[in-house]
């Protein structure tokens, strides 16, 4: 039975504007889901219906197979983390976090104990007795998840936790999530904007946009098999690469018109693909990691000038111009490019991706390896 | 399968509860008591300064009458003495331009006292603060015999002088905190574009806080206007202004009921105008949030 | 001349030495970008040299000719914040004319002029339809451009950027990134950008600075950055992936030169030895790439016990983060592997192209000409 259930959720807010359109979503118990989506998607109204702090305006909201959409945010056993802590700032470390359970009437050495267990699995032990104030970004928001572990709840919410920590520190509190995500087994929901962040915590990821769920997948489903053009372009650091294109037929099979270029597709995944969008202006996509150098002159080759070359460590990130736009490849920073200078691409159509003008994906999914990596 | 659901609520929309008649309906009679109660005494006012003396005196109470303009005229253009107009515009002037004069020097003094720090800054601002703490009676004798010796008694500058002086200190207050909460990167923006401090005060600053402006001036205006204690030490006849007028009608054996109220009319009016306006730009002002 | 150049400037706050003697130079036409964990002091540097902040003691020098004196206004500067600091009252033609009106610029100007600059920043930086807009209802793109524009509008001699692209959502910072690069390749203009993402500097940069706690660990083109880190800080700050630093001490077994890794000792292939003529003390740090890791079924001659700490998906890569000690090793596959934290498992490190890092400074142990320089000074 799933643990979190939203049955056809619809929220409407006075002035008219709808949040969330008609969600239906499943999480399971002790899975970790996040919730993706760019600013004013509507996650954040998603995670506050759960929490009981938004009426939900249709649907139903079940906990357990239990219909909660009337039950008080105190009742329904969860806990939240915000995204700027919400920490009281009149009280030190150990009372930020004992405060759950002294408001809850716990017996004094209860408390003690749980407190000292929490700060020590957030190694902010030494801490203990510091306020708000005197804390960096990233320790305030140890102690405001600590605050909400330290009462055992059903459910984490989390709103967008690392949303004002720097970069390397937002890498370091993911695997700590995910670490303590592994000890306490809870249920977890959090929502972000970074895809980075969804893919290294999560099992799961829902991408939402404009109120209406995308795909619900784990990361990599997401990234190899993105149901529209908005879930390509949203999962995947680079970008990927999104150039017009047509569908056209040649004596191989069907190819994509790409430019000037044909690029054959694979027969394999070209089973779902009608005749009716043979006139219509379509998207071919392609990952970073997918475009090749080529020197050959062949009719899949694209050929374009080198506009940037980004270093990023063992790779680097090599911009072409095409004359239908631009390409981003990824190469091996030993190999050595110059701007302007004149290349040739191809792709592994295998992972290619055909959107319709509508922007729903036309071909069938790549073939994965057997096996999950979580 | 049925599972066991809680009870949904009462209604499936806002949950106020259940709506009890009782209780809405004693709230509102409270409400609308104590609005009558504050409304009243302008709607009386107003009232009698139009109508007829048999009118004003006629018990029960006229309700409906047919309005007469007869007071009001009589307030603005009376033969012989000074009449209500020479008063009214005693009353703006000074107004006017203590409340200019004390916004410019306010601003400024408060701007100075945001943005740079000194030795000794923030008791210099308390110190401001701290003028207004005794009750200004208590200095009406130390300015009478300050005012009397320059040889301003009964001139508008001696009130204009003391309001603004008593202003300033309420300006600063107030907008120092607006200043405060400018970010301050738009200043050190301008600074790099190439303005100087001063520039920056009169193009940036004082822009930014506009609706804190407005508001401290209106408020600054509505305490000048209805200074009594001041204007009544300080003036005797050319430069009294519309609060001490006032008070003379109370003074006399009879009392002139009818231009009585015509005058306060007059001396009320620009308040309650500002009243109404300072509540829409409040509204409207006070949203101006940091660029980001 | 545009070259900027600081000279041991030293700040403190208090009882808090932020600067003690730091010297740095970015050369004429340059993009250099300031790297370094939060508290490291990279916008005050920007500041400094802006002239927003002015150190205890110390020489700025821009174009050859010391500014210490002179206002922000007459440096030259053209400075873009990170929050953007756009006047809220004015619309973006207004932002984007208000340095020019100012009346201490030299080449002040007016009316038609005015205009025509205006409107050929905005094109160039594509905010053209926006001119009339307040700057209060753009997005947080838009109004990065216009604050780009602004700093750019009087062609300043040197260019300021704090942490321009911080607040931008992925796609976009992907795309300003190439902007920020084609305006540089347009102008020429002396760029020092500030920034907290590494990736974002090895990306842009010409030259890339790294900042630790008020002290240059190292400066110098990216890649070199990345293949030869002077200090182990830089060799895990720099980079995807960074390396990974393994405490360690030098003890010889049997004759031969081995690392002591958490009880387990490895061989150090003999090319190590000219390396550690320098070194102070046997302890030292180990940086390892992800790809000198693997993890093996037995216990070897080459490992060193291990427990998983994390996992996490990368990309399309399985990332594990496995503690050896009280240290993190990374590694990276592309395998699907099924793994529980806590697990244990043997690590296997292949040392040949591993890097050394004294145990006390954390200065890079190699020969000299594989040692990048710290802060390249010129005298002037």
């Amino acid at each position: 039975m799933p643990a979190i259930e939203f049955l056809s959720v619809t929220k409407r807010y006075p002035d008219g504007t709808v949040a969330v359109s008609s969600l239906d979503l499943a999480i399971e118990p002790a899975e970790y889901v996040c919730l993706l989506g760019p600013s004013g998607c509507g996650k954040s109204s998603t995670l506050r219906m759960l929490a009981g702090l938004e009426e939900v305006s249709e649907g139903e909201l079940r906990l357990d197979g239990r219909a909660i959409n009337g039950l008080p945010a105190q009742r329904r056993d969860m806990a939240m983390v915000f995204e700027n802590y919400a920490l009281y700032p009149h009280l030190n470390v150990f009372d930020n976090i004992a405060m759950p359970l002294v408001a809850r009437g716990r017996a004094a050495s209860e408390i003690c104990t749980r407190v000292a267990r929490v700060a020590e699995a957030l190694q902010i032990s030494d801490l203990l007795k510091r306020y708000p104030a005197q804390l960096s970004g990233g320790q305030r928001q140890r102690v405001g998840v600590g605050r909400a572990i330290v009462r055992r709840p059903s459910t984490f919410l989390l709103d967008e936790p690392f949303g004002h920590l720097e970069a390397y520190l937002r890498l370091q509190l993911r695997a700590e999530f995910r670490r303590l995500h592994e000890r306490l087994g809870t249920t977890t929901l959090h929502i972000t904007h970074d895809h980075e962040e969804a893919a290294a915590v999560s099992d799961r990821i829902a991408v939402i946009e404009q109120g209406r769920l995308q795909q619900f997948g784990t990361f990599l489903e997401l990234l190899d098999n993105p149901v529209n053009r908005f879930v390509a372009e949203f999962i995947g650091s680079p970008p990927i690469n999104l150039l017009p294109a047509q569908l056209t037929g040649s004596e191989n099979g069907p190819c994509v018109k790409v430019g000037p270029a044909k690029v054959p597709l694979p027969m394999a995944r070209t089973a779902g693909l009608s005749q009716a969008v043979a006139s219509e202006q379509l998207t071919f996509g392609v990952r970073p990691e997918d475009v090749y150098f080529d020197t050959q002159d062949t009719s899949e080759t694209l050929f374009g000038d080198v506009v940037a070359i980004e270093p990023q460590g063992d790779f680097s990130l090599i911009t072409v111009d095409i004359t239908v736009g631009t390409i981003r490849a990824m190469m091996s920073s030993t190999t050595i490019l110059r701007r302007g200078q004149r290349v040739g691409l191809r792709f592994d159509v295998s992972r290619a991706h055909l959107f319709a003008a509508d922007g729903h994906s036309l071909l069938v999914p790549p073939v994965r390896p057997a096996g999950k990596a979580r | 399968m049925r599972e066991a659901t809680i009870p949904p609520p009462a209604s499936r929309h806002r949950s106020v509860g259940h709506w009890r008649p009782l209780r809405t309906g004693g709230l509102l009679a409270v409400a609308v008591a104590f609005v009558g109660w504050c409304v009243f005494p302008f709607y009386i006012m107003i009232t009698t300064a139009l109508k007829t003396d048999p009118q004003i005196f006629a018990w029960p109470p006229v309700w409906l009458f047919h309005p007469v303009l007869r007071n009001m005229q009589n307030a603005f253009f009376v033969v012989g003495g000074r009449s209500a107009l020479f008063f009214l515009m005693n009353s703006i002037i000074v107004t006017a331009v203590s409340t200019i004069l004390a916004v410019l020097l306010g601003s400024m003094t408060a701007y100075g006292l945001a943005r740079f720090h000194f030795p000794g800054d923030r008791n210099i601002a308390f110190f401001i603060l701290s003028t207004r703490f005794a009750p200004p009676v208590a200095f009406v004798i130390p300015t009478y015999v300050l005012v009397e010796r320059v040889g301003l008694l009964d001139t508008r500058l001696a009130l204009i002088i003391v309001y603004t002086a008593a202003n300033v200190s309420f300006v600063t207050w107030i907008l120092r905190g607006f200043f405060v909460d400018i970010p301050k990167e738009i200043e050190e923006a301008a600074l790099v574009d190439g303005y100087r401090h001063i520039e920056i005060f009169w193009r940036v600053a004082l822009p930014l806080i506009k609706p804190g402006v407005i508001t401290t001036g209106i408020l600054c205006a509505v305490f000048s206007w209805n200074e009594f204690l001041y204007a009544m030490i300080l003036t005797q006849s050319r430069a009294s202004t519309l609060p001490v007028y006032l008070s003379q009608f109370s003074g006399s054996t009879t009392l002139v009921w009818d231009q009585y109220m015509a005058v306060g009319v007059i001396a009320v009016l620009p308040v309650l105008l500002a009243a109404w306006w300072l509540e829409k730009h409040l509204v409207r002002g006070m949203t101006f949030g940091a660029v980001r | 001349m545009t070259r900027v150049y600081l000279r041991e400037i030293c700040l403190s706050f208090g009882r808090f030495h932020l600067f003690d003697g730091l010297s740095f130079e970015c050369p004429e036409h340059a993009y250099l970008c300031l790297v370094g964990p939060s508290g490291c002091g990279k916008t005050t540097l920007l500041r400094i040299v802006a002239g927003l902040t002015h150190p205890d003691s110390g020489d700025i020098m821009i174009g050859g000719a010391r500014v210490n004196d002179l206002p922000p206004w007459g440096r030259g500067v053209g400075l873009a914040f990170q929050n953007y600091a756009l006047y809220p009252h004015l619309s973006v033609a207004e932002n984007l004319a208000f340095p020019l009106r100012a009346r201490t610029r030299k080449d002040r100007v007016r009316g038609a002029e005015l205009h025509r600059r205006v409107r050929d920043m905005a094109a160039l930086l594509q905010i053209e339809p926006l001119l009339h807009r307040s700057v209060t209802q753009l997005s947080g793109g838009q109004q990065q451009r216009v604050a780009l524009g602004r700093s750019l509008i009087c062609n300043p001699r040197v260019l300021l950027l704090d942490e321009p692209i911080a607040h931008l959502d992925v796609r976009l910072r992907y795309q300003m990134r190439l902007e920020l690069k084609r305006l540089h390749q347009r102008a020429g203009t002396t760029t020092i950008q500030v920034t907290h993402d590494q990736q974002e500097a090895l990306a842009v940069a010409d030259i890339v600075a790294v900042l630790k706690d008020g002290q240059l660990e190292q400066i110098g083109p990216p890649l070199k950055l990345y293949r030869h880190p002077a200090t182990a800080f830089v060799a895990a700050f720099i980079g995807d992936p960074p390396m990974s630093i393994l405490r360690a001490e030098l003890i010889t077994d049997d004759g031969e030169l081995a690392l002591r890794i958490s009880e387990a000792v490895i061989p150090l292939p003999r090319k190590f030895i000219r390396n550690l003529t320098g070194a102070r003390s046997t302890k030292v740090l180990l940086g390892l790439r992800p790809t000198q890791v693997a993890l093996a079924d037995y216990a070897g001659p080459h490992t060193v016990a291990g427990i998983i700490y994390s996992h996490e998906i990368v990309g399309r890569q399985l990332e594990l983060v496995l503690a050896i000690g009280n240290d993190r090793l990374r590694y990276r596959t592309d395998r699907v592997l099924r793994v529980s934290v806590g697990e244990h498992v043997n690590v296997s490190l292949a040392l040949d192209n591993a890097r050394l890092f004294d145990g006390g400074t954390g200065r890079c142990l190699g020969a000299d000409d594989d040692i990048a320089e710290l802060g390249t000074v010129e005298t002037v």
